[in-house]
Formats: C-alpha cells, sequence, structure tokens
C-alpha cells in the first residue's frame, strides 16, 4: 500500500526547482496566449455575446499541456500566475483562481492514473478542465456579470461544447511534439 | 601545484542514448589555471562543463562511470544547491539567467540565498560592482540592459558567491568586440588576483587566447588534446582565413534597397537610427557592422516595414514601402534572424523547410523537390524526420536558411546569423551565404565579427550611434583601421 | 501623506479583499458605487492622475457593453418594454448592466490597484510570513521578472513571421496562425526556464529553509489597526446585506 501510494505520490508531483521555474514562465506563455485569443474572440460573434471559444480552447489546453509537462505544484502555479495576471484584462479573474486550480488539479489526477498515450486519455482528461472549469466560470459569470441564468447556462454549455473536442486534439498533438523535442525528459 | 579539478569519466550516457555523450576524459586542472575548452559542434564541450558544475547528472538526467572531484570533494556528494561552494558557472544568454527586476537584487541574489546578513550582502555587492564598473546602474531594471550590461550583471552576481572555479560556456557569444575584450579582461583579472581557476568554452572570437594558459581540445565527446596555447595556436593556425571565393556580381543599375535619410524614433524617446541614406545595388553582398545598440537592427526592421520611418522614405525594388504593399514586397524577401528559434515551430524538419509552400498553386511533387533540394543546400538531407529542436543552434540556424531560401527570395536580409555559432557553425552558415550570392541574389548581413564582414561581404557600411558613417569596399578594410578604432569596434589591431 | 507603496502588503491585501468581496456580496449599486469612488480617490491622491487606471478603465468598457447587450437581450427583470417576436426588452436591463459594470469596475480596478502599489519581493516576503517556504514565495518576483522577457520573446516570433509574409489581416488568419505564433514561444519557454533553474540552483537556491532580504517588510500598530478595522468593516457589511 504504501509503495503504491508512493507511486501515485509520484507521477503526480514534481517539486524540483526546474518545474517550479518552469511551471511560472509557462504561466507567462498561457497568460500571453490568453491575451492574444480574448482579443481574437472580441472580433468574433461569439465573443461579443460573451462566449469566449477561441480563448476557453487555448485555456484549457494550456492548462493540460503545462500540467503535463510540470505536474504539480508547476501545474497549479502556472495556472494561478495565468488567473492573478488576468487582473489586468478580464473582470473574471476571480473565477479563473477557482476554475484553472480545479483543472490542473484533474489533469493531474488522469496523468496519474494514465500514461497520456492514447486519445481516450486526453479526452478524460480534457473532459474534466472543460467541464469543471466553465462551470466556474459560468457560475463567475452569473455573480459578476450579472447575467441572467438562462444565458449563462446556455453560454457554458456551447463553451464546453466547441472548446473540448478543440482543446483534446491540440494537447494530445503538441503534448507529442514537445516530448519529441527532446526539451522535456 | 595545489590540484582543483579532477575529472575521470570512462563514459557518460544519456538515457535512450546508445553513444556515450562522454567518454575516456582524464584531466587535472590546478588553482588558478584559465583553461580554454574547444571542439566542434556537439564535441561534449558544455557537458564537460556541467559534469563539474554535476548539473549532469543532477539536472540532465544520466549514468555516469567515473569521477569528477573539485577542491577534493566528490561533487556528486554534493547536492546541486550547495555547489556555489565550489563553482559559478555562467552560460551564453544572459537574459535567460537573471532572476531578479533590479541589478542589485540580482548581484545579491546568490549570496541572499547564503543567508547572509545584510550588511554582508551590500559589502559583497558594492565590491563586485565596483571591480566591474557597473556602479552606476545598481537600480537599472536588468530587461532594461544591453547584452554586455547583462552579461556583466550575471558574472558579477556569480562572483559575490567567491567560488574558488568559474566556469564559462561562451561567455561572448552575442557580444560585440569592444564588450567581449572587455569580459575577457575582466576574467583575466579575477583569475590573477583572486587566483580563481577558470575555465571557458571559446567562442569564435578566441579573445579568451590571450589570456588562458591551457586549451583542451575536444571531440566526439572525448578529450583529443590538451596543449598549451602557443602549441594550440601552432597545431590549429588557419594561415588563410575563410574566404568567400566566390563571384560576387553586381549590377550597379538596380537598386534593391534605398533609404532616403531614413530616420526612426522609438515611442519611448529613444533614437532607433539618424538620417540614413543607403543603396544597395542587386546582387551586392553588404556588410553592416557596428556596437551593440549602434541601429543596426533598427535599420533592417525599416528595410522590412516593421518600423516605420518617422522621416524619410524607404524603398525596396523601386518601390516606395507604405502598409498597402509591404505584404507583397515581404514575398521577395527572406530575413534571417539572430535567434532561429523565433520562427521555428514545426514539428519536423521537412515540415519547416515546407511551411512556405502550403497553399501555393504548386505541385505536390514540385514542392518536395523544392524541399529535398532546400534540405541538401543547407546540409539537413535525410534528417526530414527529426524535430528541429533536437538539433544543434547551428543547425537550427541552417534551417531556418532553408526555410526562407525556399521562397526563392531576390534580396535575403540576415540579422547577426552567426551570433551565439561557434567558429565551425558560423563559417556554414557565411559559406550558404556566399553560395546564395553567387546565384545572384542580393545580400545585407549585419554581423558584429569584422573578420566575416571582410572575407564574406563585397561592400561594409558600418553604423555608430545610430548614423551610417562609414561606406567602403571590403578589401578595403585596412585602410580604416584608425577610423574603425576610433569608434571603438577594433582594439587597436587590424584583422 | 500616507505613501501607499511603502505600507506592509498585508494591510494592503485586507483592502483589496475588502472590495473585492463587498463587490460580490452587494447588491447595492450605491455602496459599488462608493468603493469604485474610494479607488478613483486612492489612485489620485497617490498618483495625482488616473492615468494609470485608463487602459484597465477601456477594456471595463468593453466588458460592459457585452453585459448590456447580454441584459437587453436576454435580461427578464422588471416590466416588458417591447416584443418583436422572440426579441423581448424588460426594464430591469439598464440597472442590472449598470450593477454588473459597477462589481466588475471594483473588482479588476481594486486589484489592479494592489498589483501597481505592491512591488513583488513585499508579496514574496508577505507569502513567507505565511509559512510559504521561500522557494515558493520567490516565484512572485521571479514571475515580474520574466513578464516583460517572454513578452519580447512573443513580439520577436511576431516579427518573424510577420517579414516571413504570413498573413495576420483577417480573424481567420490570426486563428490559422496561432500554432505559429505559439510553439515557438513554447519552445522558448522552455529553454528558458531550463537554464534560468539551472542558474538559480547553482546560486543556492532552496539551500536553506530562510534567505536574506534586502528590505524586510514589517507591519507596524497603526498597520495592524488599519486591517483590524476592515475586517470589521466587512463584517459589518455583510451583516448589513443579509439582514436588512
Amino acid at each position: 500500500m504504501e509503495k503504491e501510494q508512493a507511486l501515485v505520490k509520484g507521477n503526480i508531483f514534481k517539486t524540483d526547482t526546474k518545474s517550479l521555474i518552469g511551471g511560472v514562465i509557462m504561466g507567462i506563455v498561457f497568460v500571453i496566449a490568453c491575451q492574444i485569443t480574448g482579443q481574437i474572440d472580441d472580433m468574433l460573434p461569439t465573443g461579443k455575446m460573451g462566449m469566449y471559444l477561441i480563448n476557453g480552447t487555448v485555456w484549457a489546453f494550456f492548462t493540460a499541456l503545462i500540467t503535463l509537462i510540470y505536474k504539480q505544484p508547476g501545474g497549479i502555479i502556472a495556472a494561478e500566475v495565468e488567473a492573478l495576471v488576468s487582473v489586468s484584462y478580464s473582470p473574471l479573474w476571480v473565477s479563473f483562481i477557482f476554475a484553472n486550480g480545479i483543472g490542473t488539479i484533474w489533469v493531474s489526477i488522469i496523468a496519474a492514473k494514465y500514461d497520456m498515450t492514447k486519445w481516450s486519455h486526453h479526452i478524460l482528461a480534457q473532459a474534466g478542465v472543460c467541464i469543471l472549469g466553465n462551470i466556474i466560470v459560468g457560475i463567475g459569470m452569473l455573480f459578476i456579470f450579472g447575467i441572467p441564468v438562462n444565458v449563462a447556462i446556455i453560454e457554458t454549455l456551447i463553451t464546453i461544447g466547441v472548446t473540448w473536442p478543440l482543446a483534446t486534439i491540440l494537447t494530445k498533438k503538441v503534448y507529442e511534439a514537445v516530448k519529441k523535442s527532446g526539451l522535456v525528459k | 601545484m595545489e590540484s582543483m579539478i579532477s575529472i575521470d569519466i570512462k563514459a557518460l550516457v544519456f538515457p535512450e542514448e546508445k553513444e556515450a555523450a562522454l567518454k575516456n576524459i582524464k584531466l587535472d586542472i590546478k588553482k588558478g589555471d584559465f583553461i580554454a575548452v574547444t571542439g566542434g559542434a556537439a564535441s561534449g564541450k558544455s557537458l564537460l562543463l556541467h559534469t563539474i558544475t554535476s548539473a549532469a547528472p543532477k539536472f540532465y538526467p544520466c549514468a555516469i562511470d567515473g569521477t569528477v572531484r573539485v577542491a577534493d570533494r566528490n561533487v556528486a556528494e554534493i547536492p546541486l544547491c550547495e555547489m556555489a561552494d565550489y563553482v559559478g558557472y555562467m552560460m551564453q544568454e544572459p537574459q535567460n539567467q537573471m532572476i531578479s527586476r533590479t541589478v542589485y537584487d540580482e548581484l545579491a541574489f546568490g549570496v541572499a540565498n547564503m543567508n547572509l546578513s545584510n550588511g554582508e550582502i551590500e559589502s559583497r555587492v558594492k565590491k563586485i560592482m565596483s571591480f566591474l564598473s557597473i556602479d552606476d546602474f545598481a537600480h537599472r531594471y536588468t530587461d532594461a540592459l544591453s547584452g554586455g550590461q547583462a552579461q556583466k550583471v550575471v558574472l558579477g552576481s556569480i562572483l559575490t558567491l567567491k567560488s574558488p572555479v568559474l566556469l564559462l560556456d561562451q561567455p561572448t557569444a552575442e557580444l560585440d568586440p569592444k564588450t567581449s575584450a572587455e569580459l575577457y579582461r575582466h576574467l583575466a583579472r579575477i583569475n590573477r588576483e583572486k587566483n580563481v581557476t577558470t575555465m571557458v568554452v571559446m567562442d569564435k572570437s578566441k579573445e579568451v587566447l590571450k589570456y588562458a594558459n591551457r586549451v583542451v581540445v575536444m571531440e566526439n565527446g572525448t578529450m583529443k588534446e590538451c596543449l598549451t596555447v602557443d602549441d594550440y595556436q601552432n597545431k590549429y593556425r588557419t594561415d588563410t582565413k575563410i574566404k568567400n571565393n566566390l563571384p560576387i556580381r553586381v549590377d550597379r543599375e538596380t537598386d534593391i534597397v534605398r533609404l532616403n535619410g531614413a530616420s526612426h524614433l522609438y515611442k519611448s524617446g529613444i533614437v532607433g537610427c539618424q538620417n540614413i541614406h543607403f543603396t544597395l545595388k542587386k546582387g551586392d553582398f553588404t556588410a553592416v557592422i557596428g556596437q551593440n545598440g549602434s541601429g543596426k537592427s533598427t535599420m533592417l526592421k525599416l528595410i522590412e516595414g516593421l518600423l516605420k520611418p518617422t522621416e524619410g522614405t524607404v524603398e525596396l525594388f523601386g518601390t516606395q514601402v507604405t502598409k498597402k504593399n509591404i505584404s507583397q514586397l515581404r514575398r521577395r524577401t527572406g530575413f534571417l534572424f539572430q535567434n532561429p528559434d523565433d520562427q521555428i515551430f514545426c514539428s519536423s524538419i521537412k515540415e519547416e523547410i515546407g511551411y512556405v509552400l502550403k497553399g501555393k498553386a504548386c505541385e505536390e511533387e514540385e514542392k518536395n523537390r523544392k524541399i529535398q533540394d532546400t534540405l541538401e543546400f543547407v546540409g539537413l538531407k535525410g534528417w526530414d524526420e527529426v524535430h528541429p529542436q533536437r538539433l544543434s543552434r547551428g543547425q537550427r540556424q541552417l534551417l531556418a536558411l532553408g526555410s526562407v531560401i525556399i521562397n526563392e527570395p531576390e534580396l535575403i536580409i540576415a540579422d547577426e546569423p552567426t551570433s551565439g555559432l561557434d567558429e565551425i557553425q558560423s563559417r556554414l552558415v557565411l559559406e550558404k551565404l556566399a553560395t546564395l550570392s553567387a546565384q545572384g541574389k542580393t545580400i545585407l548581413l549585419v554581423t558584429h565579427d569584422l573578420s566575416e564582414a571582410k572575407y564574406f561581404a563585397n561592400r561594409i557600411v558600418v553604423m555608430n550611434q545610430h548614423q551610417l558613417i562609414l561606406d567602403f569596399k571590403a578589401d578595403e578594410m585596412d585602410e580604416y583601421t584608425k577610423a574603425l578604432v576610433e569608434i571603438e569596434l577594433l582594439e587597436g589591431e587590424a584583422i | 501623506m500616507i505613501n501607499v507603496k511603502e505600507l506592509d502588503p498585508r494591510v494592503k491585501l485586507t483592502w483589496c479583499l475588502f472590495l473585492i468581496l463587498t463587490a460580490l456580496v452587494s447588491q447595492s449599486m450605491v455602496q459599488n458605487g462608493v468603493l469604485l469612488f474610494c479607488i478613483v480617490v486612492i489612485e489620485i491622491m497617490t498618483q495625482k492622475s488616473l492615468q494609470r487606471l485608463k487602459v484597465p478603465a477601456i477594456l471595463l468598457l468593453l466588458v460592459g457593453s457585452q453585459i448590456l447587450i447580454i441584459n437587453l437581450l436576454f435580461g427578464r427583470a422588471g416590466t416588458l418594454l417591447f416584443s418583436w417576436g422572440f426579441l423581448s426588452i424588460y426594464s430591469g436591463f439598464i440597472s442590472a448592466a449598470i450593477m454588473g459594470f459597477l462589481r466588475i469596475s471594483v473588482i479588476s480596478l481594486g486589484a489592479i490597484q494592489f498589483a501597481c502599489n505592491t512591488d513583488a519581493t513585499d508579496i514574496a516576503q508577505m507569502l513567507i510570513k505565511w509559512h510559504v517556504p521561500y522557494r515558493y514565495a520567490m516565484l512572485v518576483p521571479i514571475t515580474a521578472r520574466f513578464f516583460p522577457v517572454m513578452v519580447n520573446e512573443y513580439k520577436s516570433i511576431c516579427d518573424s513571421h510577420s517579414v516571413r509574409g504570413v498573413p495576420c489581416d483577417t480573424v481567420m488568419e490570426h486563428i490559422k496562425n496561432l500554432p505559429a505564433a505559439m510553439l515557438p514561444l513554447i519552445y522558448r519557454a522552455l529553454r528558458i526556464s531550463n537554464d534560468a533553474s539551472l542558474s538559480i540552483e547553482l546560486r543556492g537556491y532552496g539551500r536553506y529553509d530562510t534567505r536574506s532580504f534586502n528590505k524586510p517588510i514589517e507591519m507596524s500598530t497603526f498597520e495592524g489597526i488599519a486591517i483590524l478595522l476592515i475586517i470589521i468593516a466587512y463584517i459589518s457589511l455583510l451583516l448589513y446585506t443579509v439582514f436588512l
């Protein structure tokens, strides 16, 4: 039992300096990516209605990718760097703190259980990130923006429906490319 | 004399690799030695330093058969965070190594980790600032420093730790000759006055040979020989500089680039370049030289339309550059950046080379032929499916060149393409540019290396303090030695 | 006059949390308006201008307009003013939109004011005081340090793509070119984090449980009282909102 726990722990945690600093620097890349995609969404009609589909996809992709590369607490560090820096461009930053945190923890759990080589592993990882994350952001929109409940529910469902498959494809492709690059072991 | 570093490595193997990355290395370095390490690409120079810092295997997991001792202690037994008591380590890119926002905090970073009192920290930092003559910018932000200043700050932050050994991996590869010479003078003083054992991976400037007492030559992961500087220079002397022997045919009638009194003032009020009058003829191979911050890059950005001239005009292929026509004009030019990593993003070399062909009206077979021809030209044939990030920096620069030339540009602008590369890799890149020049392409090369300018270009223009001050034929360079010394591009000696 | 930058970070954080939590709990337009007024007054007192809030204010107006559109189209509070097909407009949309706008303004500007007036190293020291190991606490100033570095890297990558003739005029082109812009940035980030972490580890990062700081933070009695008063004010407001 003790050995089994140790194995699981080994799979979830990576507390070396490389992972901590990696989490911070990738967190900054995460912020930059979210800012750019937020601007792209603002130009789209869906964005004008408050549905950030491109941004949501990139958000879910980075949440998973960084966690897969740096595990924990690197993943949570990157996620919270993004959430806290988003103060400067999104009033929803309060909900991002929780959404990002829960998303990265979910990915860690899935990555501890599976080797993340199959599509099903990534679909499962992104299921948690997109569903849990978007529900939290939806609640944030409800309380912070004060939008009607039915609108928040519909927007959340559409965002989940679009971001889940797209983020899954992106994460698997890029994770494999990063592994192939030899820059992460 | 007391032994400071003793290396005895039979083999160092990385996981999933069949070949040993280092093998059969036996080296003894005495206290106060100043060692230059040299060798070709992937010969194991940097890795040798990593075995001394113990980053290999602690940071880069690998299996080592053998031992490395520093100050009579086996480094395998010392945690990485305690290695500062033994060695100070400095890499090529200073911006990647600075961790604090201000210069003072950066200099104090290591000693603050040692938990010393604030009084002791302040005293050490002030001494180092004075030693490196950087007292003036204690409170400046680290991201606002020039390459040379940043490298001095990184060196300072290591010196405050008072480690008995200094290891430096191509510390001046991105610096201009003046700054590079200044940094080596500091290293020589540290070595002489503080008796700090110093080991430097040599970059193409070879400045280190002025101060080193021994040269370690690496080849294919092993130590080929360890020579005195005189023996090294006799044995590896290159009597004739590598030259561009290919013809450069200039069409004096056709202007490719024309700057008519172009200036650029950045929004922050900093002058980029001022009143530049410059014409590049078809077929020219022109080198632009100047110190860091002299305005070379601003000039290139004006030509490429990345910046708009605040005064004057820019013409490309006989047409004035405007927002409307810049995309079209750019299709006829190729730009090679200083850092190849700015443009490489695909997961295979073939994909990267062929990226610009995507969506072009061209048969698949024709596209493949072009890709294969380009791969052959840049020496990467057979590497089609390899991930670009697995290549050395020099190879990545060649890949970037390939992805630029596949578009068959008439004008190739190369912004310090050999910066950060060693001599062999630099030569490869330059030889490719020379071949393209012989094929009739117009080349505009920005470089710090005066010998590159002299031996590869047919014309040299000199930038100083944001202005173009000299314009002469490359083979007349010796006549301009005095002028180049005056603007501190040369240290009072001909190339 | 109090120099806000010199205040203990814990006081500033308590004030920031007071603003955010009050804005989230309060349903009163007046209360939110007063909080926004406080933020503006503090900004004028400390900066002598509102320049720093200009860009966030523009972004807030953009988000505010989205809130207005959503409430206009989908809001069902108040009386029906207009109906045509599936479109129905109710009288409550203006007050709901103003309330939403005030709330996001307080939440965003309060946090931005805290971030602008607090040194990253002070935040690290605050975390250390809360027994967060310094290896983790120091990640705050490290974030501040690498932010401009990575932004510059991104700009270089964009320049490189721009001169390579990668079209970036339409929204679709922006979306299509995202991988070309993001992947090199990811690779650069991986290389930089390798260099940075090796560099700091070889300078003794994490060697001891504590480290020295150039300007250690210390809370004064006045600052302690200020924190207490803010907490009391928040509890009072909470009770007022819940029970009245």
